[in-house]
C-alpha cells in the first residue's frame, strides 16, 4: 500500500475538528413527551419485562442489554420462539438525538418504534390489546400508569411513551476521547490521536461518523455483499437507497462486535478494512465510498482510536423490576 | 439561510399584481446545503407553494408528512435541481431528506 507523507493538520484545524465532537449538556425530550421521573421508571420497567412478547420469553432488553452496550452481542437478532432475525440488533444508546429509527428509518419517532418489535410476529410477537389487559390486571402497572400518566389509560399510547422516556435516558457515558476533547491531553494515547485525524481527513470516515454520536443519521449503501435492500424498500424508486441502511453511531463501538446491519464482520479492524477495498461496486454504492489510500499505520491508528470511544458504564444487566404480582 | 433568496409572500400585500403571476415571481425559495436546509421552521399562507433547491454537491430525496398525516416521497433531487410543493392544507408540513433525515425543516401554514 503507499506510503505517501501527507501533512499533519495544524493546531488550528486539530482544534476546528475537536470542537464538532463536543458532548450535548442535557438530554433533548418532546413537546409531546416530556421528561418525568414516574414516567422514566414505568418505561424501564416495561423495558425489562417479559409481558411485552407473546410468549413471555423476550423483553426489549432480550435484543437491547446494557452488557453488551444495549445490543446483544449476536450476528443478527433472536426473536421470541428461538427464530433468528434478519438484522443486528442496534444499540439504543444515545437515541434521544436519533432522527428515524430502525435500520431502514421506517418508523420517525421512539414512541413509533417502541410499539413496532411488540407486534412483530417473527419478533416479540405480542399483541398490543392483550398487553394491555395483561397491564390492567397488574396492580403494580396500573399505580405506575397512573402516576407516569394522570388521568390517562393504559393504552399503547402511553406504553410506547413511557418506553421512549427510559431509553432517551440511555447516554452512553464519558469516554477517554471525550476527556481528551476537554483537554486532557494524557485521556488517549499517540496512536488514537492520529487515527482521529485519519478518522476526519483521509479515511473520510466522518462523511457519515459525524458528530459527538459518530452518526448524522443519514442512510448509505456502504458496499456490503447483502441481498437486503434496507431502506430502499422503504422509499422505492431512488436508486441510491438500495441496499443503504441507517449509519450508526460509534459510540462504545469496541463493545458491540460483530459489526455492519447482518453482523458479518467481526472485528474493527476487518471493518476499516471494509472500507478501505473491501466494498461490492454497485450503482447504488454511497458516493461517500471510495478506495482508501490508508497505511498499514493509519488503519491501526483508527482502530485505537474507535476504542477510545467506549465509556466504562455500568454492565448491570438489569435492575430488580419485580411488581410483586404474579404473571397473569 | 439566507434570507436573499427567501422573499415572504405577505411582505409586499396590497401591491395589485395578477395572482398566478405574483406567486410565480415571488415563490419563495428555500435551499439546502451541506445537508442543512436554508430554514428550519417557515411560516406560509394556505395554498401557496414553496420551492426547495439543492444547492448541494450530493442528491437529496424530500420526504413530506402533511398536516392530516399522509405521506408523500417527491423522490431524487439531484444537485442543482428545483422543486415545489404547494401547501394545500392548513397545519404544520414536515419536510425532511430520506437519505439525510437529520435535514428537516417544519412549514406551518396559516
Amino acid at each position: 500500500m503507499a506510503c505517501a507523507a501527507r501533512a499533519e493538520p495544524t493546531q488550528a484545524e486539530l482544534q476546528a475538528m475537536k470542537a464538532s465532537y463536543e458532548r450535548p449538556k442535557v438530554v433533548p425530550f418532546p413537546k409531546n413527551n416530556p421528561f418525568s421521573p414516574a414516567k422514566l421508571a414505568l418505561g424501564q420497567q416495561l423495558f425489562y419485562d417479559t409481558r411485552l412478547s407473546g410468549n413471555g420469553a423476550m423483553s426489549c432488553a432480550s435484543c437491547h442489554n446494557q452488557p453488551h452496550a444495549w445490543g446483544d452481542g449476536l450476528p443478527t437478532g433472536v426473536g421470541s420462539k428461538g427464530n433468528r432475525l434478519g438484522r443486528r440488533s442496534p444499540t439504543i444508546l444515545n437515541l434521544a438525538w436519533a432522527e428515524l429509527l430502525f435500520w431502514d428509518g421506517r418508523a420517525d419517532t421512539l414512541e413509533d418504534q417502541a410499539l413496532g418489535p411488540i407486534q412483530n410476529p417473527d419478533e416479540m410477537n405480542q399483541t398490543l390489546p392483550a398487553l394491555v389487559a395483561d397491564l390492567n390486571k397488574t396492580p403494580a402497572y396500573k399505580k405506575a400508569f397512573a402516576a407516569a400518566f394522570p388521568g390517562e389509560a393504559i393504552a399503547p399510547d402511553t406504553i410506547a411513551k413511557a418506553i421512549a422516556t427510559f431509553e432517551r435516558t440511555v447516554v452512553s457515558g464519558t469516554a477517554p476521547f471525550d476527556r481528551w476533547i476537554e483537554g486532557d491531553e494524557s485521556a488517549i494515547d499517540a496512536s488514537a490521536k492520529r487515527g482521529f485525524v485519519v478518522f476526519n481527513t483521509t479515511g473520510h470516515c466522518a462523511a457519515c461518523h459525524s458528530s459527538w454520536r459518530f452518526t448524522d443519521d443519514s442512510f448509505q449503501d456502504i458496499g456490503m455483499r447483502s441481498s437486503d435492500k434496507g431502506r430502499g424498500a422503504v422509499i422505492e424508486g431512488v436508486a441510491q437507497l438500495s441496499f443503504a441502511f441507517k449509519t450508526p453511531g460509534l459510540r462504545n463501538v469496541a463493545e458491540r462486535a460483530p459489526y455492519m446491519h447482518d453482523g458479518s464482520i467481526a472485528t474493527l479492524d476487518d471493518v476499516v478494512a471494509h472500507y478501505v477495498d473491501g466494498f461490492v461496486r454497485r450503482p447504488s454504492l454511497s458516493p461517500e465510498i471510495h478506495i482508501l489510500p490508508l497505511t498499514e499505520r493509519d488503519r491501526a491508528d483508527l482502530v485505537a482510536f474507535l476504542k477510545t470511544l467506549s465509556s466504562p458504564d455500568s454492565k448491570a444487566s438489569g435492575p430488580n423490576l419485580s411488581t410483586g404480582d404474579k404473571k397473569s | 439561510m439566507t434570507f436573499r433568496k427567501f422573499v415572504i409572500l405577505t411582505a409586499v400585500g396590497g401591491i395589485a399584481i395578477a395572482g398566478a403571476a405574483y406567486a410565480e415571481v415571488h415563490k419563495p425559495i428555500i435551499g439546502q446545503k451541506n445537508k442543512v436546509f436554508s430554514l428550519q421552521e417557515v411560516n406560509m399562507p394556505q395554498g401557496a407553494t414553496i420551492r426547495v433547491e439543492n444547492d448541494d454537491n450530493i442528491v437529496h430525496t424530500l420526504l413530506i408528512t402533511k398536516p392530516d398525516g399522509i405521506r408523500s416521497d417527491l423522490g431524487l433531487q439531484k444537485p442543482g435541481e428545483q422543486l415545489d410543493i404547494t401547501l394545500e392544507q392548513l397545519g404544520d408540513y414536515m419536510v425532511r431528506c430520506g437519505i439525510h433525515p437529520a435535514m428537516k425543516m417544519v412549514v406551518h401554514t396559516r
